[in-house]
């Protein structure tokens, strides 16, 4: 059996995992990164829109562009890939090693041996089943992402006629990617009073082409039986039902973080992310075990997700020579209008940077950071939406045992 | 007065955009490349085109247009490059070159699969 030994394996070479393996390899560490898929990028391989790498590259990238510049800088530090392996198993040893197990077509199974593992798998969308649409099983029904696999890997379209049913980025990117494809969008549909993707993709997407979005909707049933005929959809103000003709239903109804592996480990999980806890250096409550990117929770852009796994890579690198990193004794939690605040864990005495998801809208909201009580920082937030990601660096005094974030809206 | 969501970045800054005669004013951008795109939207909207097309040899290439492109000529080019099958290029070489005579290129933007 092939046996491959490393400082830090990073599981997943998309935007977060290609990040990660090219800072551990640039501090002088062995790093291998490995993908199931035979090229790296991961999902970027299939987002050809552009709108990618702004914070990151300062420039503005197509998603294949993006992946291949993450590509060339984790291999130029160093980092070697392996594409086409799946891991199937990732086992702890009792010297605090790890040994996952990999398989492929072209080398069977193989072990591969490291100090740290970073995950960085990705997510996976929810799905018609998810929320339980009624209707006969009939084709022609598909998520957004894998209907812009079929159209921008294989150059199928995956019908005449849809209606998009959730308004997330990614079903406002395949309304007009399918409209640039020739196919009719009848309409977007989104059961929250307010339109889950950013303004730019609702002013680029659907007002370009007078696409209609109806807020506060429901699909209600598909109608059909071998292939899809139309929808109902459900104002859920009214109770009003309005039935459109189409083909092809296209669901974009939220992501779920894809962590199977890190879950037969026994990692402690977040339930308000659908990702592990870890602390400020994306470590998980397993020592060595780092998670970063979609897979630790969803971000609104790639660029965060990579910044993110930045930090993963250099804490697993120097996880990999010292076997510890500084105790996180600082718990974090967060006010009801926050849905988390993520890492939920950091180190006293450092600085910290913060991913968190509001649960509410508004114009202007006050964000404060307080370290057992007292004040740390503070910023002010402009349009304030769950679709939207908010950050915030904070000094994490000495001694701290609490960090406590508050959104509070300004009138 | 005409409400415009800049598409420039993630931020998506709502502007509003006043035409007095000749002179345009912008408000609510929170940088220069808000009034910059306010001022193209007025006068000559354009729009990035990505598309993917078909190489002689079958595969498929991601492609985009190096700057954004008017958009009344945007279905043309798209026409173009669905009936079309191209030599498999490097990323960043240019495919069809000086659309519509604007000077403005389609480029491939990653690699043929």
């Amino acid at each position: 059996m092939k046996q491959i030994n490393c400082d830090v394996a990073v599981i997943g070479a998309g935007g977060a995992g290609l990040s990660a393996a090219a800072a551990a390899a640039a501090t002088g560490k062995k790093v291998a990164v490995i993908d199931r898929e035979e090229s790296c990028g991961g999902v970027l391989c299939q987002c050809i829109h552009n709108g990618f790498g702004l914070r990151y590259f300062n420039e503005e990238l197509t998603g294949p562009e993006y992946a291949l510049r993450m590509e060339r800088n984790a291999r130029e530090a160093g980092a070697q890939v392996l594409l086409g392996e799946t891991v199937s198993a990732v086992k702890r040893h009792s010297d605090n090693t790890f040994e996952a197990t990999l398989f492929s077509s072209a080398n069977g199974v193989s072990k591969l041996n490291a100090k740290a593992v970073v995950f960085s798998t990705g997510c996976r969308e929810r799905t018609r089943a998810n929320i339980a649409v009624p209707g006969e099983r009939c084709a022609g029904v598909y998520t957004a992402g894998s209907a812009q696999k079929l159209m921008n890997l294989t150059g199928m379209l995956p019908g005449k006629r849809a209606v998009i049913v959730g308004s997330g980025d990614i079903g406002l990117i395949m309304a007009r990617r399918c409209r640039w494809s020739g196919i009719d969008v009848a309409a977007v549909v989104e059961i929250l009073p307010e339109p889950s993707g950013l303004p730019r993709n609702i002013a680029q997407c659907l007002r370009d082409f007078d696409i209609p979005l109806l807020l506060s909707h429901r699909c209600a049933r598909i109608i059909g039986c071998n292939r899809v005929e139309g929808v109902e959809i459900e104002n859920l103000l009214t109770k009003e039902i309005i039935s459109f003709q189409c083909d092809t239903v296209l669901f974009s109804v939220g992501l779920i973080p894809e962590n199977e592996l890190l879950k037969t480990m026994g990692v402690p999980m977040n339930p308000a992310t659908g990702g592990p806890c870890v602390d400020g250096m994306c470590q998980c409550a397993l020592p060595g075990v780092f998670a970063a990117g979609n897979s630790l929770h969803v971000h609104d852009l790639v660029d965060f997700a990579s910044i993110e796994a930045r930090r993963a890579g250099l804490a697993a690198a120097e996880y990999a020579d010292s076997g510890n990193l500084p105790d996180a004794a600082a718990e974090v939690s967060c006010s009801k209008t926050l849905k988390y605040a993520i890492p939920n864990k950091c180190t006293p005495g450092s600085s910290c940077e913060f991913f968190f998801r509001p649960t509410v809208s508004c114009a202007r909201a006050k964000l404060t950071a307080l370290a057992d009580g007292k004040e740390i920082a503070k910023k002010m937030c402009v349009s304030v939406r769950p679709a939207e990601m908010l950050t915030m660096k904070a000094e994490i005094p000495a001694g701290s045992t609490k960090v406590e974030f508050q959104l509070e809206e300004c009138k | 007065m005409k409400k415009i969501i800049c598409i420039t970045c993630p931020t998506g800054c709502e502007m509003e955009v006043a035409c007095d005669g000749g002179k345009i004013s912008v408000t609510g951008n929170r940088c220069p490349r808000g009034a910059a795109y306010a001022e193209s939207e007025l006068k000559d909207p354009r729009r990035t085109v990505t598309a993917v097309i078909r190489t002689l040899e079958g595969k498929l290439q991601p492609v985009r247009t190096d700057k954004p492109l008017p958009r009344p000529l945007i279905t043309g080019l798209l026409n173009t490059i669905l009936k079309g099958t191209y030599p498999e290029a490097v990323p960043g070489a240019v495919i069809i070159s000086d659309i519509g005579g604007t000077g403005i290129n389609l480029i491939a933007a990653g690699p043929a699969k």
